[in-house]
């Protein structure tokens, strides 16, 4: 798996940690196979009538997060 | 919720923890400088240290460990000298750096001991004196731009708030506790005082704003900033919203400030949390009152300092304006709120972003990196919102409208109603109000 890749996950596992009253149905990044040095925009599809948007830099911050209804 | 570890690691700041490393690395406002005018040597406790804070009789201000070095006495009732502080039981001498400079009776020529007490370096800005705990050498003091912003007034609240800096913090990061701790509640208790209708009767007292602030949302947004954060609420008028709008929150300035309402306005504050230890926060409401560049605001020498009742005389807390209101949910939740227990939910999105930062920039200075807001040489001005305000558009100044109107009584919603500048305050209102009404009435005339 890329580094990028990882960190990543790194990073979405511990904001999904933090907000267990959400049941993810689905997640999906784009670009799909972030490389190290790529920014990333997760979506989280969560149940309920509404999903997550979190947009990952490529050093690991988060640099933003939002659910929006759908 | 969060590991333990985690907890531990965001919330402890005592010498040498993750978090402990990271607040050393910002000049942190420790007292109101007219706390000194009236009583020159004070003991403080910040980050977990005991120190004394003085000033000493050329006006110089120092910050040294609080124990003299020859008897272990409490410098809290030491005697200001010309260039320090003295023990107040054998007259040991010290500087600002912490080196004891004499010790009288002890014969001379006195040879240097090498001990010294703790010395840290301390300055003034905006009427508050700010400490630098960290490595040397010192960043710059950052002028984040209410402490200097021209033609206003300002007045400091301190409340010392028996719960961990983070509580504080965190409630900054979420954009719709307000709903409940300032809609509902207020609602509740304004009519156990059976005052719901005298102090509610106009439909812009900020309880029935606030109750708004949960229905129809439709997004909820935290984005990191150059200086912190931003988050807000996007509405929906399909979901229930009176209309289809964005309502941006108080600005989060990284690490421990808040920003309500814009530089400017004719009300907006700092809400600053300096951790005293883990389990106590020192807690700084720091208010300015800002005229528009046709109304002229009182000259101020000095900027005074209150101390709001958090309870009232039967020990119950006073829940009838917004800051008490916050402050009691954050003791509620323990002195250190268990984390690992927590259970958030989906409006807690812009918390776990303030989480993420602070973790983010602790790991910065475990590297051996500057963090955020770590400034060599700070700008005259810091505008932690990104810009300037836009005096073409006063409506939008202020957030919470209620709060340029404190000459027609919504001072009472708010913590500065106990402030010692109030009446000044409503003047000023009034006096910016009336200004507007002229604006407008010109502008309507040169239109028609």
């Amino acid at each position: 798996m890329p580094a990028g890749r990882e960190l990543v996950n790194s990073v979405l596992q511990s904001v999904l940690d933090q907000l267990p009253t959400m049941e993810v149905k689905s997640v999906s990044f784009s670009p799909a196979n972030p490389q190290e040095g790529e920014d990333v925009i997760v979506r989280i599809e969560v149940k309920g009538a509404y999903y997550v948007l979190c947009e990952i830099l490529s050093d690991g911050r988060l640099q933003s997060a939002r659910v929006v209804e759908s | 919720m969060i590991t333990a570890q985690m907890n531990e690691r965001l919330t402890r700041v005592g010498p040498g923890t993750p978090c402990g490393e990271l607040m050393r690395r910002y000049w942190i406002p420790i007292r109101p400088y007219a706390q000194l005018l009236e009583k020159p040597v004070v003991k403080v406790r910040i980050l977990g240290e005991d120190l004394i804070l003085y000033r000493n009789k050329k006006g110089g201000l120092g910050l040294i460990g609080d124990r003299c070095l020859h008897r272990l006495v409490d410098l809290q009732y030491g005697i200001p000298d010309d260039e320090g502080l003295r023990c107040p039981y054998h007259g040991w001498l010290y500087g600002d750096t912490g080196q004891c400079l004499e010790r009288p009776m002890e014969g001379k020529p006195q040879a240097e001991i090498k001990r010294k007490l703790k010395g840290y370096p301390v300055r003034e800005l905006g009427g508050l004196i700010f400490a630098y705990m960290g490595p040397l050498p010192a960043p710059d003091l950052a002028r984040w731009d209410l402490f200097v912003w021209p033609n206003s007034i300002r007045q400091i609240g301190i409340n010392i708030i028996p719960c961990n800096w983070l509580q504080c913090q965190e409630n900054t990061g979420d954009p719709t506790h307000g709903a409940y701790a300032h809609g509902h509640l207020f609602e509740h208790v304004l009519r156990q005082k059976g005052e719901l209708e005298q102090r509610s009767s106009d439909t812009l007292h900020t309880m029935y704003q606030r109750k708004k602030v949960g229905i129809g949302i439709k997004e909820i947004y935290a984005n990191q900033t150059e200086h912190g954060f931003r988050k807000g609420v996007r509405y929906s008028k399909a979901l229930g919203a009176d209309s289809d709008k964005e309502q941006e929150h108080s600005t989060v300035i990284f690490p421990f400030y808040t920003q309500t309402g814009h530089t400017g306005a004719p009300r907006s504050e700092y809400q600053i949390r300096v951790p005293i230890d883990d389990t106590h926060t020192y807690h700084i409401a720091y208010q300015c009152y800002a005229a528009p560049p046709d109304v002229e605001a009182p000259p101020q020498d000095i900027v005074p300092w209150y101390q709001p009742p958090l309870f009232d005389d039967k020990g119950e807390p006073i829940l009838d304006y917004v800051l008490a209101q916050d402050a009691i949910v954050w003791v509620a939740q323990g002195p250190i709120a268990d984390r690992t227990a927590e259970l958030l939910g989906r409006t807690d999105i812009p918390i776990v972003v303030l989480r993420q930062q602070l973790e983010e920039q602790i790991r910065r200075v475990e590297h051996g990196l500057e963090p955020m807001n770590f400034f060599h040489e700070s700008p005259a001005m810091i505008h932690p919102t990104g810009s300037p305000p836009d005096y073409s558009n006063p409506d939008k100044l202020n957030k919470h409208a209620f709060r340029k109107y404190y000459h027609k009584g919504f001072a009472n919603d708010d913590v500065d109603r106990y402030g010692p500048l109030i009446e000044t305050v409503k003047d000023l209102h009034r006096s910016i109000e009336e200004f507007e009404l002229k604006r407008k009435a010109e502008h309507t005339h040169e239109h028609a």
